[in-house]
């Protein structure tokens, strides 16, 4: 299970960022200061630390940089303020992502998750197929000097067709491995999101086609 | 009282006394330096005429004493006995040796040499001195004959017209300068009760001064400037009622769902329904919130904003970046092309701007459509555009768009947590930058918001 350490000295904020937590299946630590958070690290096995850059005592930069340079672990700062001061310096003590205040639950849990899975495979090399490079990373697709943002399950089902380009992929493989084991979504699914795919690529590009192998599943086509 | 009629009676006068001063010195150096030898030329000619009539005369004293009742102030300097004749003269004080010169043959050019102070007219100097002198022989004596034409006699009248002249002329003008005065006080005025009237609130007040002249043009500024102020007035009366009836509807909300909520025989879904009302309604208050603090302090830096040079390019990616859950989560997709671009301008504002456009367009979209960002650096400027392919706009929203408080759709707006100040922001950082906002729209089809930020 991930285990995730919350540093805010609201209770309130621990309370909510940990039960948000805890319902998505994370394991939760809580601190209220930096001294209990080292504490903490130093104990249990945390794989990811959010921390609050206003707090008393030692600052959430200062906590970062620790848990970011002693113990190697990723971090998500919050902050009050969206400026740009506290951005940057927020990104040179190290931390990976950071989310203003008042923030959705859902956002955060987002973050989370983007970040922990650039922790897990650091290195996921681009993908390239045609004109698209798809980096992996940052979900991000690049079209020559455009850049395609697609919601994450279409770029999934894309970054899984251009691995294999010119191959047909099942279409139980496809649902298997972008909406998992225990989908039990309607067959019809996979075919609106390949619709809705192909509608977003044909406007900036050519150079690939998604395919449909009657019976069998789906091929992303190199042309040229 | 100091006012402008007592400030023109006085400045009138003051010219008046000044003119009049600098008139007579003048005046007077001309006679000093140009009339006087010329005036002595002339009495000389007249003097030698009266002596050689006098020489010629069986009765000198008689002849003297008639020429003299022609204008004439005349002094005879014999051996035994000296005479006036004519009207006397204010100073008889006349050195010995300058008589004993003219009993002895020569003539004496009193008036050409007779010098005067600033602040007298030669001409007018009634003395002894200020006359010319001629040798006489009467009954075989050398005598001596002083003259001067007597000016009182010859120009008292003169004197009397000029002087009443004078006095009517200070009259009339002094009138006319009231009467005239009258015409610039009486507007000024008017305009001064108007100011009383708008210091009390009332900005439908106008001036009424229909004029060609500068005064006509002050008060035509003034009546636009009040209807500016009153506009002005109006907006902040309306932005107060806003505001206070956006914080209230809110607030009124979250106290009657709680309330709601407290109720023990309440279904899941109900909960699930009120609960949802009542975070809604909080974001809708934050969002409210900030977006004010943000538009006061625009409003407090005026133009005068801090700029600093930034990658405008990474803020915009990095801005995108943390939308890419909520637009992932509506289902839509996203695609942008950015020039590589640094402006100098102030990030945290302009930050305001791309959130407020992004969130409009995510608001804004059709399910599953695209929403298209793009970021070109010219020469002079640096465009972004940020197009949505949602439900778009109709003419007459198009020209509020960015009006404080408007909302395209109120009933819509209620759903979907808008408090109508975004593209109020977006309008007034991309003006203290220099730029400009605008929004182009098909109705059905999609709306393209476009900020031009011109390079410092």
């Amino acid at each position: 299970m991930t285990s995730i350490l919350i540093t805010d000295d609201d209770p309130y904020i621990r309370k909510l960022v940990s039960r948000t937590l805890e319902s998505s299946g994370y394991e939760t630590y809580r601190a209220s200061n930096a001294d209990e958070a080292i504490s903490v690290l130093d104990k249990s096995g945390i794989d990811l630390a959010v921390v609050d850059v206003m707090m008393p005592g030692t600052d959430g930069y200062t906590l970062t940089k620790i848990v970011t340079e002693d113990y190697g672990l990723p971090v998500i700062l919050l902050t009050a303020k969206g400026e740009l001061h506290d951005k940057e310096q927020g990104y040179r003590a190290g931390t990976d992502d950071y989310i203003v205040k008042p923030f959705e639950p859902k956002e955060l849990l987002f973050r989370i998750e983007a970040v922990l899975r650039r922790y897990d495979k650091p290195n996921v090399q681009s993908l390239a197929a045609g004109e698209l490079v798809i980096d992996r990373n940052n979900y991000d697709v690049r079209i020559g000097t455009s850049h395609l943002m697609l919601p994450l399950k279409e770029f999934d089902l894309l970054a899984l067709l251009a691995s294999t380009p010119n191959r047909v992929l099942s279409r139980d493989h496809l649902i298997e491995q972008v909406w998992g084991l225990e989908f039990e979504g309607d067959e019809r699914t996979l075919n609106v999101h390949i619709k809705r795919l192909r509608e977003r690529l044909a406007p900036l590009t050519h150079s690939v086609t998604i395919q449909t192998v009657r019976g069998v599943g789906y091929r992303l086509e190199v042309n040229g | 009282m100091r006012s402008l009629y007592t400030k023109f009676l006085l400045y009138t006068l003051i010219i008046m006394s000044a003119s009049f001063l600098i008139g007579f010195l003048l005046a007077n150096a001309y006679y000093q330096n140009n009339l006087k030898p010329e005036t002595d030329r002339k009495n000389m000619q007249i003097a030698k005429q009266i002596a050689s009539y006098a020489e010629s005369s069986d009765n000198p004293e008689d002849y003297l004493s008639t020429t003299a009742s022609t204008g004439y102030q005349l002094f005879l300097k014999g051996p035994e006995k000296s005479s006036f004749f004519g009207n006397p003269f204010d100073g008889k004080d006349l050195p010995e040796e300058d008589v004993q010169r003219v009993i002895d043959g020569e003539t004496y050019h009193g008036m050409r040499d007779f010098s005067a102070g600033i602040f007298v007219t030669g001409f007018f100097a009634n003395e002894l001195r200020n006359s010319v002198g001629v040798p006489v022989t009467i009954e075989g004596e050398p005598h001596a004959l002083f003259l001067r034409p007597d000016i009182k006699l010859l120009f008292n009248e003169v004197h009397i017209l000029f002087g009443q002249m004078a006095v009517v002329i200070v009259i009339l003008s002094l009138l006319a300068m009231l009467l005239f005065s009258g015409i610039l006080v009486h507007p000024i005025r008017k305009l001064s009760r108007t100011t009383n009237v708008i210091k009390k609130g009332d900005f439908t007040v106008h001036p009424d001064i229909h004029r060609k002249d500068e005064i006509g043009t002050l008060a035509r500024n003034f009546s636009s400037m009040i209807d500016r102020l009153g506009e002005v007035d109006r907006l902040r009366r309306n932005f107060v009622s806003n505001v206070s009836h956006d914080f209230q509807t809110p607030l009124l909300n979250i106290r009657g769902y709680s309330h709601l909520l407290e109720s023990p025989e309440l279904s899941e879904e109900e909960k699930t329904e009120y609960i949802k009302i009542i975070q809604d309604e909080t974001e809708r208050l934050s969002t409210l919130s900030r977006q004010l603090l943000l538009l006061s302090s625009i409003e407090d830096s005026g133009n005068l904003i801090e700029r600093q040079s930034f990658d405008i390019k990474r803020q915009l990616e990095e801005t995108l970046r943390r939308y890419h859950w909520r637009i992932s989560s509506e289902g839509l997709a996203l695609t942008y092309t950015f020039d590589e671009a640094t402006y100098s301008g102030n990030a945290e504002l302009l930050q305001a701007v791309w959130d407020n456009l992004i969130t409009n367009a995510i608001k804004y979209s059709k399910p599953d459509s695209s929403i298209h960002v793009s970021l070109q650096n010219m020469d002079k400027e640096i465009t972004v555009s940020v197009r949505d392919e949602g439900i778009g706009m109709s003419e007459a929203e198009m020209s509020r768009a960015f009006d404080r408080f408007y909302r395209a759709d109120e009933a819509r707006s209620r759903t979907t947590d808008g408090t109508g100040l975004g593209l109020s922001i977006v309008k007034e950082v991309t003006d203290i930058h220099g730029g400009t906002a605008s929004v182009s729209s098909i109705p059905g089809e999609g709306t393209v918001f476009t900020i031009t930020l011109p390079h410092l």
